[in-house]
């Protein structure tokens, strides 16, 4: 089994064993009529702060706390154990109070964003590296641009050396809204495409039935440029939404973190005999 | 068509020194090493004249004491040849050794877990800002002249223990193990007194052998002594060889008579070019690089063996044929055989056997060669029982078979070896399947680095494999070569090549010579950000002298000073970057196939 393979594999029989084992001592607990909200609930809330110290850790590369690869590993195990702790600490059942089901909905915007966050980082890579050729997402602006550029030279030496030519117009029409066009990330993102891309090439596919050699020669550098374009538009894209969904997974962390200390006071405040 | 000609470029078209004159030649055909016969230049023939070498591969030196002449550790490409007064040789080694500071390198220090936490608020917030209080801080006084800058020792009584040291008087010669070997220099040597000295590229020793058999004898005779002995010692193949307390006094006789006919006997050989530094990227992409036209063979597939080919330094590529091409099937580092298995297999059933695959020099690469007899005698009858027929040779010690081989994808190998990223210890490899661009490498590098980042996230592709573009801390760093200050160097801690910023002069020539282009000039700042330029010291004035700003050579460190090792591969949430010692192809094999 390769090394990779094996870690995934302990890893994931470790936390189902935890899952079990936390799921069946709560049970047990829980029908000795002992109250387990606010030990769940403690534990619960160690895990978010621990869960929380990975993005604080990432800011210290030199300090000897393990490798980040390490801190991911756990970051990723126990937040899959979170949500088993908070199944069990709701009891498997919708909260009804404001502060809780706000606090509920925080939490799995969290958990959520985590996942589709996994399981872009797992995927989105391969998608990109089968791509080809790597821009750094700062650069795409400026390739893009000179992209831009270079169908423009195209299409003006065209004009100049080919008398009545219908490229221009052609450009004018289909090409330049194109290349003008702002990435069609949510087809990108989902299909791997823009919804764009194909009715040009059926475009050109069928304008290349009334251009003469010359213009098919010109056409067809400008069409190696657009499918480029294209490439890049795809590689933003995803280069984009690996970025982006931590602006959503850090930032309800610490909104979580917030209420979730707003809760325990509230909680140990008003907890009355139940303590 | 254009018809543009231009002069075929010859041997002595670029010349060692440019200020070697012909009063110089012959003020050094007066001395006694030519004059009293030891080189006789009536030997050379018309067309390569001692004159002629001399000219245009020699440089007159004129040290004065103190003046450090060679540093042990640097790489060197050049000999030479003591005409007058005498220099001293600080034999010594590793922690003995002269200090780092005083041979312009850095003494390389761990921070400490208080220092490691003050990185947190004393980084620089401009981009390559330093620190000018360090440079007028005491170091080796240099001074430089239209050519090259000479850096001396204050007090050499001080700095080196003389009851510690050698002396070489007029006339003799050192350095050249180094320089035709292409290893690193063994010892630092210092100007004793006012001395004349005779720097002779290797080119020009290479001529020089072949026409003075005294030279030639004198030189192999030392590498024999010094160099081969050293080498074959530390080779595992003949350790068994080397006299332990358990043995008797006749079995250690015997076993040193072995290893002395195989030290009579063994031969050095040198493929490749020297002092080229091959734009490789540029072979790859016009398709040329796969005919393997430009790599010297050193034996060929289905030849007859003749013997066990060790390799002393560089790089050398094991091929077989596939087609009307070569598919590499393994490399070979310092410290490896090849032939070793048909050796064997051809001792065990007593006939004769043919190589079943090519060795080609990558580059530039030097071999020991053992010939059969030898081998036979001193290894495998000593190691292997002949008439036991289930004896087996050392695993250890056997060539790679190409079940081994074939660890690492054929494909990925070619790619290796093609572009040379196989010389680095520590190769920045990125599995492209894994990296999700989120650059928190380039943010620990630029963190560690008073934020500036030391590499560029972007290099080669080859399948879903990037090798970025971040100093591979070669095995054999051509950067080294021409240094000339030895601000560029191998860490004696950690055998990092680092760059010493307080005695860099910033002349380019690391990054010049670095075929990886891992080696950055940039311009210094001072702490608000202004540029800095050069001021004449010597005349007190803070005026600018030049317009051009100071420039330093920069590249990664493999974060010599962090405790945590390299901050790339630490900060990596997704174990899709690695430092790859690519020398030892089994443990890159390991990672690849993770």
């Amino acid at each position: 089994m390769r090394a990779l393979t094996r870690r995934r594999t302990i890893n994931v029989c470790l936390t189902l064993l935890v899952a079990f084992v936390l799921i069946g001592a709560a049970w047990i607990v829980k029908n000795t009529l002992v109250e387990t909200h606010f030990l769940t609930g403690w534990f619960f809330f160690v895990t978010i702060i621990f869960l929380a110290a990975y993005n604080l850790r990432k800011a210290f590369p030199f300090l000897p706390l393990g490798t980040s690869a390490q801190w991911l590993q756990v970051h990723i195990y126990a937040g899959l154990l979170s949500f088993v702790l908070f199944l069990i600490h709701i009891d498997y059942e919708l909260p009804n109070g404001f502060l809780e089901s706000f606090l509920a909905s925080v939490y799995l915007v969290v958990f959520g964003s985590g996942l589709v966050g996994l399981y872009m980082s797992r995927t989105f890579p391969k998608r990109l590296t089968d791509l080809g050729e790597e821009v750094i997402f700062e650069q795409i602006p400026v390739v893009r641009n000179n992209i831009q550029t270079d169908v423009e030279d195209a299409i003006l030496e065209c004009t100049e050396e080919i008398h009545n030519s219908e490229i221009p117009m052609f450009y004018r029409n289909e090409i330049y809204p194109f290349i003008m066009r702002r990435p069609d990330r949510w087809s990108h993102f989902v299909y791997g495409y823009s919804r764009y891309w194909r009715p040009l090439q059926k475009k050109l596919s069928d304008a290349k039935r009334l251009f003469d050699e010359e213009e098919l020669n010109a056409l067809a550098k400008v069409e190696i440029r657009l499918s480029r374009k294209h490439q890049l538009d795809t590689q933003e894209t995803l280069q984009f939404a690996l970025k982006v969904w931590l602006f959503i997974h850090i930032p309800a962390t610490y909104s979580l973190l917030t209420f979730t200390a707003l809760h325990v006071v509230l909680v140990q405040v008003w907890s009355g005999g139940a303590l | 068509m254009s018809n543009v000609q231009i002069k075929r470029p010859e041997r002595w078209s670029v010349p060692f020194s440019e200020s070697m004159t012909e009063e110089d030649v012959e003020y050094v055909l007066q001395m006694p090493l030519f004059a009293e016969g030891m080189i006789d230049p009536e030997q050379f023939g018309k067309r390569i004249s001692l004159a002629g070498i001399l000219k245009n591969d020699a440089s007159l030196l004129k040290c004065h004491q103190g003046e450090i002449i060679v540093r042990e550790g640097e790489w060197g490409n050049s000999a030479f040849f003591l005409l007058s007064g005498s220099v001293s040789v600080a034999v010594q080694r590793g922690n003995d050794s002269l200090p780092a500071e005083i041979l312009g390198r850095s003494n390389i220090r761990q921070k400490s877990f208080i220092d490691i936490l003050k990185q947190l608020w004393n980084g620089h917030r401009q981009v390559e800002s330093r620190d000018l209080e360090k440079y007028s801080a005491e170091s080796p006084s240099s001074r430089t002249t239209k050519e090259e800058t000479r850096v001396y020792l204050q007090d050499i009584s001080i700095a080196l223990d003389l009851e510690k040291s050698a002396t070489i008087n007029a006339v003799d010669f050192f350095g050249e193990q180094s320089a035709l070997g292409r290893i690193e220099r063994t010892a630092t040597v210092i100007a004793a007194g006012d001395c004349e000295l005779l720097e002779i590229r290797w080119q020009g020793i290479r001529d020089m052998m072949s026409k003075a058999p005294w030279l030639k004898l004198q030189i192999e005779s030392r590498f024999r002594m010094y160099g081969l002995q050293r080498f074959l010692q530390a080779s595992p193949y003949f350790e068994h060889l080397l006299p332990t307390e358990d043995r008797t006094p006749e079995d250690v006789e015997r076993r040193n008579a072995l290893f002395q006919n195989v030290l009579d006997d063994a031969d050095f050989r040198s493929y490749g070019s020297y002092d080229k530094v091959e734009k490789f990227t540029k072979l790859v992409e016009s398709g040329t690089a796969s005919n393997l036209v430009h790599e010297p063979l050193i034996a060929k597939e289905g030849d007859y063996l003749e013997g066990v080919y060790l390799i002393r330094s560089g790089v050398a590529r094991v091929s077989h044929q596939a087609g009307h091409k070569h598919r590499t099937v393994s490399y070979l580092t310092p410290g490896q055989a090849f032939g070793v298995n048909e050796m064997i297999e051809g001792w065990k059933t007593s006939r004769h056997a043919d190589l079943r695959y090519s060795l080609r020099a990558v580059g530039y690469v030097n071999v020991i060669f053992i010939p059969a007899r030898n081998f036979e005698q001193a290894v495998l009858n000593e190691l292997m029982a002949r008439e036991q027929s289930h004896s087996t040779f050392p695993d250890h010690l056997s060539s790679k078979s190409s079940d081994e081989i074939g660890q690492i994808d054929s494909g990925l190998l070619e790619f290796l070896v093609e572009r040379r990223f196989v010389n680095g210890t520590a190769t920045m490899v990125i599995d492209l399947d894994r990296c999700t661009r989120c650059d928190d490498c380039v943010k620990a590098c630029a963190t560690t680095h008073d934020n500036n980042p030391r590499f560029l996230r972007h290099g080669p592709i080859y399948d879903k494999y990037m090798v970025a573009n971040a100093c591979m801390h070669c095995a054999d760093p051509v950067c080294m070569i021409q240094c000339p200050t030895g601000a560029i160097h191998r860490s004696m801690q950690g055998g990092e090549v680092v760059i010493n910023d307080t005695t860099c002069i910033g002349c380019s020539a690391c990054a010049n010579n670095c075929p990886y282009d891992a080696i950055r000039m940039v311009h210094i700042r001072d702490e608000q950000g202004d540029l800095i330029f050069p001021t004449a010291s010597e005349s007190g004035t803070s005026a600018p002298v030049s317009l051009t700003p100071l420039t330093k050579a920069t590249k990664c460190d493999l974060c010599a000073e962090q405790i945590t090792g390299p901050a790339c591969q630490q900060a990596c949430p997704h174990d899709a970057l690695v430092r790859l010692n690519l020398g030892t192809s089994e443990t890159a094999a390991e990672w690849f196939n993770r």
